[in-house]
């Protein structure tokens, strides 16, 4: 009853450009639907090809995550907590990666950490570590772009909570580092988990810092997206069943966020 | 009615596509071009931009798989080129000619990145552990090409890398990021790569297995372009032989 009044009320013109972008968000989407193979999917799902980059996906965008988990949850406390205009300008840095075209970022990446880039090429002769075309050059491309996710919804989270906990811990004695692991860290939980499964569904989604910075090599650095875009140029049936299957785990990432960690 | 109709889905879908200008409607030849002529069409777009008898026209480059999808899709460009002659022929069923009088060929060539600095000698090498190898992926045409290459010498290469793109990976090889690698000969000639003369096979060898790609070219029967003219001149007035040549073509039969 309550809802029914609400729609009543709504502005018609409002209502109208609403509905419009609903049409533009899920229009795609059932394009998708509609051409792909159900009966097949099975099949073409598990084609050795695609169980191969499901794996490299898998390794990939599982440590990306972990990466964002180790660097960022101090990065988003040290923007949460400590105030100077060099972490205002890091907080900007932080978002670059999520407006940066990701073939941008995958150029970056070469001419800094590429062999003859001007940090890749001291890493190659000092150390004999080459990144690109290799499974951890594809993580550090997919901890690149995912890294803002995990970042900016954990720094949110521990500003909006305040230091009073962390305050109350020191009353207690406690150093501000066991303060952070068992007061901070266990009240933030809730966005911690929330910036890993973006930062995770980020990475799995991840194609063109990946392709211009890690190459593309079956087994070692092609992942389901990668995997996708070669399958559009011979067998576009398969490229459509990946795409419902990255496209379920994007659902499933979402309801999952909205059902546990969003509502109320 | 559905001619006009597929002129103007054709002409839609080359603005979509392209940066092209539109405003000039439904005039323009609208010629759909595999990547591998980029640069080639550049260069004949600045002649034409000089020849006030002749309109530049529409180019829509891209993949030739997916410029051929297009057409099946319903795009009906006036001239199509495509890096793979045996993909053309299905269209034939939808209202185009093949023309055969102009054979347009592009073969691989060994590259290696400056300075050659894993001394790559032969296209055996690519066969090694030890250089940081990129190929085109299997799926593409040049990388189809490349595995004729590798079954006809009874070797199997170790990429590195198998990219999408034949472009992507002559760049790469460009940058040095990779030491090398086997692309088109119009892409070694357009980013100046340094390439190894090795002829992979003796010229006995059918063209495939060496590494020679022919090149299909189909006209829409029905294209208002044509008007009379026959379908190999009009096709001789866009793709200038003398450009195709200087971008790092070969012209004739195989």
């Amino acid at each position: 009853m309550k809802q029914n009044k609400r729609v009543l009320g709504f502005p018609f013109a409002l209502l109208l450009s609403a509905w419009l972008a609903i049409a533009m968000l899920i229009i795609p989407i059932v394009g998708l639907l509609q051409r792909a193979p159900w009966s097949s999917l099975g099949s073409r799902l598990l084609a050795d090809s695609v169980v191969e980059a499901m794996r490299v996906s898998l390794v990939v965008s599982l440590s990306a995550m972990s990466l964002c988990f180790v660097m960022g949850l101090p990065l988003a406390y040290l923007l949460a907590r400590v105030d100077s205009w060099i972490l205002r300008l890091v907080r900007v840095m932080v978002l670059l990666p999520m407006v940066l075209p990701p073939v941008v970022a995958g150029t970056a990446l070469l001419f800094a950490l590429g062999r003859r880039g001007f940090v890749g090429q001291w890493l190659d002769s000092w150390f004999g570590i080459s990144l690109p075309f290799t499974t951890a050059g594809t993580v550090l491309a997919a901890t690149f772009v995912s890294l803002p996710f995990f970042v900016t919804t954990v720094e949110s989270a521990l500003t909006s909570q305040g230091e009073s906990l962390e305050e109350a811990a020191a009353v207690s004695a406690a150093s501000p580092l066991v303060a952070f692991f068992t007061v901070t860290v266990p009240a933030t939980r809730a966005a911690i988990g929330a910036g890993l499964a973006l930062a995770w569904a980020r990475a799995l989604g991840e194609f063109g810092a990946t392709i211009t910075f890690a190459g593309s090599l079956g087994g070692t650095t092609r992942t389901l997206p990668l995997q996708t875009f070669l399958a559009l140029e011979s067998d576009p049936q398969a490229a459509i069943a990946i795409s419902v299957l990255l496209l379920t785990v994007s659902l499933a990432v979402l309801l999952t966020l909205r059902g546990r960690w969003l509502s109320r | 009615m559905t001619k006009t109709r597929a002129r103007w889905l054709t002409a839609l879908l080359a603005c979509s596509l392209t940066v092209a200008a539109c405003s000039s409607g439904n005039q323009r030849v609208v010629i759909f071009a595999a990547s591998s002529l980029a640069p080639t069409t550049t260069r004949i777009d600045a002649l034409l931009n000089d020849d006030p008898s002749t309109d530049n026209p529409d180019w829509v480059l891209a993949g030739s798989s997916r410029l051929i999808a297009q057409v099946r899709d319903g795009a009906r460009p006036d001239i199509i080129v495509a890096a793979d002659a045996v993909k053309l022929e299905p269209l034939v069923g939808l209202g185009y000619l093949i023309v055969d009088e102009l054979q347009i060929k592009n073969h691989l060539v060994l590259v290696v990145a400056p300075g050659n600095p894993a001394k790559v000698t032969k296209i055996q090498d690519l066969s090694s552990q030890a250089p940081l190898v990129g190929l085109c992926a299997a799926e593409v045409p040049c990388g189809a090409a490349a595995q004729l290459v590798s079954e006809e010498l009874g070797i199997t290469f170790r990429p590195d890398t198998a990219e999408p793109n034949v472009r992507a990976l002559a760049h790469k090889l460009a940058s040095g990021e990779l030491d090398a690698g086997l692309v088109y000969a119009t892409d070694a000639h357009s980013l100046g790569l340094h390439k190894i003369d090795d002829p992979f096979l003796p010229a006995q060898v059918d063209c495939p297995a060496r590494g020679v790609v022919e090149y299909g070219i189909a006209v829409l029967a029905a294209s208002p372009a044509l008007d009379g003219t026959k379908p190999s001149s009009l096709v001789e007035r866009y793709l200038k032989i003398d450009v195709l040549r200087d971008t790092g073509f070969t012209i004739g039969l195989c």
